[in-house]
């Protein structure tokens, strides 16, 4: 039996982190899988030392493109925290908003992306069209369909009015409506069970001591959110149900996300319909006091952490920032081994990351030293056939 | 670093989305290059067949911003490409996008490549 | 707050320094000799979940670490002090697994060895960087790195 090592160099069509994957494979099973990133690493925590904090606003929307809205918000309140300043009840509720929609908008992206894994062309043209429905709220509330600009420090820059509120409601009970669409189908298409039921399988122990963390945790069992372990923003005044499922495999990793969607969507009716009167933002200094901060926010696909240090000048002295990508992907490399290789897409795709498939992958063969090279789309193609056969 | 063009209808006006570049025509660049992914853009670059043309997506393809300053960012995939095409935004809108293959696609049909 | 003396009374004389900045977040400071044990008994305590990440620190005279480590209650970061020039600390990555890639990261960017963690190839920077800059040290300016490169 020979080892094989294959070299995962992907991009996404949608979304632009590449990643690289070593694989070490025997026959059709992996062994093994090394991460190597560095593709987008873009130095952002050394520029953030030479910017002012309000410039680092718009940095921090730019980590990622999809948890735009939640790094943006996770490190205004850090800076928030460092100036002693409390955001106006209005801004917590605003924040909320968003941040929920936006976590709906990437449940749908990503369930999108995940059907096209599998083959499931329709599927995904479903889910984007239906996305576009948040994403069209969020246009009316902010005038972008992606980087709101919506934080800043000490509360938020847009306003919800009564005027926005019927379109809102009527979208955000479609969407309701299409997820319950969603749900069916991935609890009854044999295909889509047949190669998310089992698959990937990530043990609660071996979650928690591999540091997962979001609906990657959540789907092996464990009842961890920010949102209700450490309340920011309004999420300590509005229902919130922490979902979980244990069946520790990509279709646990599937349902929780289908059903976090009322979840939010629950969340933002309240939200609007209890929204505080009052500012959205309150002025702040340039100069910020001497200090450290932690933040912490739960991002559509996790736990985001924002770590901030002032030196009691108009620059921070360091910004750490942890997207819950990273914290997820030593618990990728154990879910993957023992998969077959046609799983690779889809278990990869199941953390929801902020990088995905492969373009292209090298088969070495370690005997015979030949190499042969795949796109991703043939490996796609690879894995639909492989599942038809069975 | 190659990103296939989005999704957008694009296919309305011919335009397909291809997953190997030795089958493509358009190279379509969206996010910031870095310095690991110069190599490999070169590379996917190299393998396309004459012919080829560039898009720059997005703010930080045509000019690296915001990271401009960072050690491991180009300011801009003409530092590295011939680019044929800038479209702006962070991120630019889908119409945006459209309006900047259009273009490009114009400016083939015109022969207006015959410098190249 | 409950988590604060219970944490208190886990660590003993080795919590050199306590802060609670605010609700629901612990900093702690111990010496790098006390690191290992210390995370082993936070990690050990009901309500703990996971490691959040270590966060690297240029004090300009030394390294400061920071462990963010996640417990139901509070957000409990330990902070450890090494010096620049003989910048290690032992690794925790037997003791908490997920540990690894932020181990490597801070040994990108700060030059940090964590001895014991067989894997510190790198995680963030490019395969051509050179060995002896990290990039989130003082000494290495944005200017001084850019005109670094700008020679190779």
């Amino acid at each position: 039996m020979s080892t094989i090592r294959i070299p995962f160099g992907p991009q996404h069509p949608a979304l632009e982190e590449p990643i690289n994957f070593i694989f070490e494979v025997e026959e059709e099973k992996v062994v093994n899988v090394t991460p190597r990133l560095g593709y987008i690493h873009r130095g952002i925590e050394k520029l953030a030392e030479n910017r002012t904090y309000l410039q680092n606003v718009y940095l921090a929307e730019r980590i990622c493109g999809i948890c735009s809205f939640a790094h943006a918000a996770c490190y205004s309140q850090a800076v928030e925290e460092l100036l002693g300043t409390e955001v106006p009840e209005k801004a917590r509720f605003i924040r909320t908003i968003i941040g929920e929609m936006e976590r709906v908008q990437n449940h749908y992206l990503w369930l999108g992306l995940t059907a096209k894994e599998m083959g499931f062309e329709t599927l995904f043209m479903y889910a984007w069209r239906d996305r576009e429905k948040m994403l069209e709220i969020l246009e009316l509330i902010s005038g972008k369909r992606v980087n709101y600009g919506v934080n800043t420090i000490g509360g938020v820059r847009c306003d919800i009015s009564s005027e926005m509120l019927e379109e809102i409601k009527d979208k955000l009970h479609q969407l309701e409506e299409r997820a319950k669409y969603y749900k069916s189908v991935c609890t009854k298409d044999q295909t889509i069970l047949k190669r998310t039921v089992d698959v990937g399988i990530l043990a609660p122990r071996d979650a928690l001591k591999l540091c997962a963390v979001g609906p990657t945790l959540r789907a092996s069992g464990v009842a961890r959110d920010v949102r209700s372990d450490y309340p920011y923003a309004a999420y300590g005044e509005v229902p919130l149900r922490v979902v979980t499922y244990k069946g520790c495999d990509v279709s646990s990793r599937i349902l929780v996300r289908i059903d976090e969607i009322p979840v939010s969507i629950g969340i933002v009716e309240y939200a609007l319909e209890n929204l505080p009167i009052g500012p959205i933002r309150v002025r702040v200094p340039r100069v910020v006091p001497e200090g450290e901060a932690v933040s912490l926010v739960e991002a559509p696909r996790g736990e985001d952490l924002h770590y901030l240090r002032s030196d009691g000048s108009e620059k921070p002295a360091r910004l750490k920032v942890r997207a819950p990508t990273l914290a997820n992907l030593p618990a990728l490399c154990k879910m993957l081994v023992d998969v077959n290789i046609a799983d690779i897409p889809v278990v990869i795709a199941g953390i929801d990351p902020c990088i995905a498939c492969a373009e292209r992958v090298i088969m070495i063969d370690v005997e015979s030293k030949k190499r042969k090279m795949w796109s991703g789309e043939e490996l796609r193609r690879y894995a639909i056939e492989w599942y038809q056969k069975r | 670093m190659a990103s296939r063009a989005p999704k957008f209808d694009l296919e309305r006006f011919g335009i397909l989305v291809k997953g190997s570049p030795r089958h493509a025509d358009i190279l379509a660049v969206t996010g910031p290059v870095t310095r690991q992914t110069r190599s490999r853009l070169l590379r996917i670059y190299g393998q396309m067949p004459e012919p080829k043309y560039v898009i720059a997506i997005g703010s930080c393809a045509v000019s690296g911003a915001p990271f401009i300053g960072s050690y491991n960012v180009y300011e801009g995939v003409d530092k590295v490409l011939p680019v044929d095409v800038y479209v702006g935004g962070c991120p630019p809108r889908p119409e945006a996008i459209i309006h900047g293959v259009l273009g490009l696609i114009g400016k083939i049909r015109s022969g207006k490549d015959d410098d190249k | 707050m409950m988590i604060s003396s219970l944490i208190k009374r886990i660590l003993g004389k080795d919590a050199q320094e306590i802060l609670s900045p605010r609700e629901g977040r612990l900093f702690i400071r111990i010496s790098r000799e006390k690191l290992r044990e210390s995370v082993k008994r936070l990690a050990e305590l009901e309500g703990f979940s996971h490691l959040s990440t270590i966060t690297g620190v240029d004090t300009g005279s030394e390294i400061e670490l920071i462990y963010h480590l996640s417990h139901r209650d509070a957000l409990v970061s330990l902070r450890v002090f090494v010096s620049k020039e003989a910048a290690a600390v032992p690794t925790i990555v037997d003791l908490i697994p997920g540990a690894s890639l932020y181990e490597r990261e801070v040994h990108d960017l700060f030059g940090v060895r964590f001895d014991g963690n067989t894997d510190l190839s790198p995680l963030l920077l490019p395969d051509d960087w050179p060995e002896d800059i990290h990039p989130l040290r003082q000494e290495w300016s944005l200017e001084r790195i850019n005109e670094r490169m700008r020679e190779k």
